[in-house]
């Protein structure tokens, strides 16, 4: 079959970028999709095509699957990348492109579906003899019924909304006589949040891990894993420090969940980039979480410590190819970790801080990768998540990892914004970060709001000193003299003066 | 020329002595001040030691002096209240009573929409504590009260749009 001339990439932000990168090391021609307030985006930029899709809302844009199918159709593509959020996960959209004539970069629809719906993705695990965490097999309604199921099961339990994701619909049960009231609460969240009121029940496992492993499948039957990822550092559900390999994984272990991972991959009929989440217990023992349909925003990880793109690899089983390297082929590099560095306030709840970028530089040097989407003057606006960059280290081991991030992070300057680089310096930092001994409860358990102004004593002392310097100059505007110095007669030399006269 | 600085509760008197050196709480240290490439830039040599600063407005409110500035150094954020010597004076004498009201609002920090009143009018609530939430940017977000005391008003509903800034609640 032959490669892909050019294809649409239905996505903005980092994501877009990073595809864009790939397929034009492939020698494809790219078609970027804008809303209004990306005209002057890095991936309108970089694209070799570029068709605006709407006002800035995303469900008038992004999410908009008329209007993406009308511009590949314009831009003569031949396939759609989807990237991670937006229409990834949509099996209406994958089923579109397809309807079309068009290649979709990723899984097929009804493996989109069965995955989607949590219980129809326990039973499939199930039937594949993939370990589940012990629960329902299908969704569960208030009543009796319900605290038997709980009952068997044991205290405490979690209930989870079938349709959905990201801590919504979902609420822990300690004692028996919660769990109606429970049941009902997440019920109503789930059918605000996804439109579907199914709840189902698991065994709720105390101080978990969350490991995953990045799988990919080609159309020719063959299947591997590409080893597995730690993302336990986690706030509200949602991931902000992801790492590979993980802590705690054995090369046995690590064969032991690859293989599982393999298994719900053929399971379900998987093609392309996926991945399988684990939850992994104290005792050792991981059971099937979910799986993603779709590239992870933590890829990077995976490509750092085994040496192969993913997205490269995506568009490549795409087109019809086989997998370009075998499992024996697979191994593991040093280490890598990734921060996500979001628009938000550490100081003030991690609230997003929309606004423009005045100031935006990067950290560099070895064993450091940013792939970013944003750009000195340009918006994080509210349309969209604040996402600024990820941030990559690898080092030869753990430790070199960690002194990397914390090198680079300390090097990371944005103006315009807040961003959570404090907080993430705040992990690199923790002495239970260093050890490993780290579980989904590590922020709500180690990370106090209060930490994030709690740097060596002597920069408070210097962070007086400049706010005090700031204070000064507030009225003035200093000219910026040929050696730098502010203004020509520094006006800290005329009120140290004034002062000595006093 | 004396400046009071405080961040959360630490306080520091800084004072210029004659061309090249400062105070800080009494300790005396050389120093070496340049703006850097970008207006918020600067780089600060105190004793030797070279540090790379990064100066933008605040916003956090906190009874007593403003707090103007947001200090991002070495990879941490601290928010810095700063006032002069008179200033500082006035306040003190003046007492808690001048400190603005403006510390017992709570406001919306982005724009987004009212999903949930946490409290009532009358109610007592801790700094800290949660007063309404906000949904913005597909999230969920928790405004807490900056100060102790009680409600003395709830200025939005449930469901309804607010801005960047508007006042949701205020504290007395």
């Amino acid at each position: 079959m032959s490669e892909f001339k050019r294809i649409l990439v239905a996505n903005r932000g980092e994501i877009a970028v990073r595809i864009i990168r790939a397929a034009a090391e492939m020698g494809i021609e790219t078609v970027a999709v804008y809303s209004d307030v990306d005209r002057l985006a890095l991936h309108t930029r970089l694209a070799d095509f570029a068709y605006r899709i709407g006002p800035p809302p995303a469900t008038e844009s992004y999410l908009d699957i008329d209007r993406v199918l009308e511009a590949a159709k314009k831009s003569g593509a031949e396939a759609i990348h989807p990237g991670y959020g937006f229409l990834a996960e949509n099996a209406d959209f994958a089923q579109r492109v397809t309807d079309v004539g068009l290649v979709f970069i990723g899984p097929p629809p009804q493996a989109i579906r069965d995955m989607g719906l949590k219980t129809r993705a326990r039973q499939i695990m199930m039937e594949a003899d993939v370990p589940v965490i012990p629960g329902t097999e299908s969704a569960v309604s208030v009543g009796k019924e319900a605290e038997e199921i709980a009952r068997k099961i044991g205290y405490p339990v979690l209930i989870k909304a079938a349709s959905g994701g990201g801590g919504k619909g979902m609420r822990i049960v300690e004692k028996p006589q919660d769990l109606l009231k429970s049941m009902e609460a997440a019920s109503r969240e789930a059918a605000s949040a996804f439109a579907d009121p199914q709840i189902y029940i698991e065994k709720y496992l105390e101080n978990p891990r969350h490991i995953e492993v990045q799988v990919l499948a080609d159309h020719h039957g063959n299947v591997i894993h590409l080893n597995e990822r730690e993302c336990s550092i986690q706030r509200r559900h949602q991931k902000v420090i992801e790492e590979a390999p993980s802590p705690v994984i054995t090369p046995d272990l690590r064969n032991q969940i690859g293989q599982a991972a393999i298994a719900a991959t053929k399971a379900c009929g998987y093609t392309n980039a996926g991945t399988v989440e684990f939850l992994f217990d104290r005792h050792k023992k991981f059971y099937f979480l979910e799986m993603n349909t779709r590239l992870q925003v933590e890829h990077p990880v995976t490509e750092m410590t085994t040496g192969f793109d993913l997205v490269k690899e995506q568009i490549r089983i795409a087109a019809g190819e086989k997998l370009s390297f075998s499992q024996e082929e697979v191994k593991i590099s040093g280490h890598a970790i990734e921060c996500r560095i979001y628009a938000e306030d550490p100081l003030n709840n991690f609230y997003p801080s929309t606004g423009r970028i005045k100031y935006l530089h990067p950290p560099a040097g070895p064993g450091i990768r940013n792939d970013s989407g944003i750009f000195e003057g340009g918006e994080i606006s509210v349309y969209y998540d604040p996402l600024v960059s990820k941030l990559v280290s690898w080092g030869r081991d753990r430790t070199e990892a960690i002194f990397r991030m914390k090198r680079a992070l300390s090097e990371y300057h944005i103006t315009g914004v807040r961003s959570n680089i404090p907080f993430c310096l705040l992990v690199m930092n923790h002495p239970e970060f260093a050890k490993g001994s780290i579980d989904t409860h590590f922020i709500s358990d180690h990370v106090r709001i209060e930490d994030m102004a709690e740097g060596p004593e002597e920069l408070k002392r210097i962070a007086a000193v400049a706010a005090v310097m700031a204070n000064h100059f507030k009225q003035k505007i200093p000219a910026l003299s040929p050696d730098g110095r502010i203004g020509s007669l520094s006006p800290w030399l005329t009120a140290g003066r004034k002062a000595s006269l006093q | 020329m004396k400046y009071f600085a405080a961040i959360e509760d630490e306080s520091f008197e800084i004072s210029l002595i004659g061309e090249d050196r400062l105070s800080v709480n009494g300790e005396v240290f050389h120093f070496d001040v340049r703006r850097g490439t970008k207006p918020e830039h600067f780089s600060l040599i105190l004793e030797g030691r070279s540090h790379q600063v990064w100066i933008e407005e605040g916003e956090k409110r906190t009874a007593g002096a403003p707090c103007p500035w947001r200090v991002h150094l070495h990879g941490f954020d601290y928010e810095v209240c700063v006032e002069d010597e008179r200033s500082h004076r006035l306040r003190q004498f003046a007492g808690a009573d001048t400190s603005s009201n403006e510390a017992g609002q709570v406001l919306a920090p982005m724009p987004g929409l009212v999903v949930k009143l946490l409290v009532q009018p009358g109610q007592k609530v801790e700094k800290g504590e949660g007063i309404v939430i906000v949904e913005a940017m597909k999230m969920e977000n928790e405004i807490r009260a900056g100060v102790s005391g009680e409600v003395k008003e709830v200025r939005v509903s449930d469901r309804q749009a607010v801005e960047k800034g508007e006042i949701l609640a205020v504290i007395g």
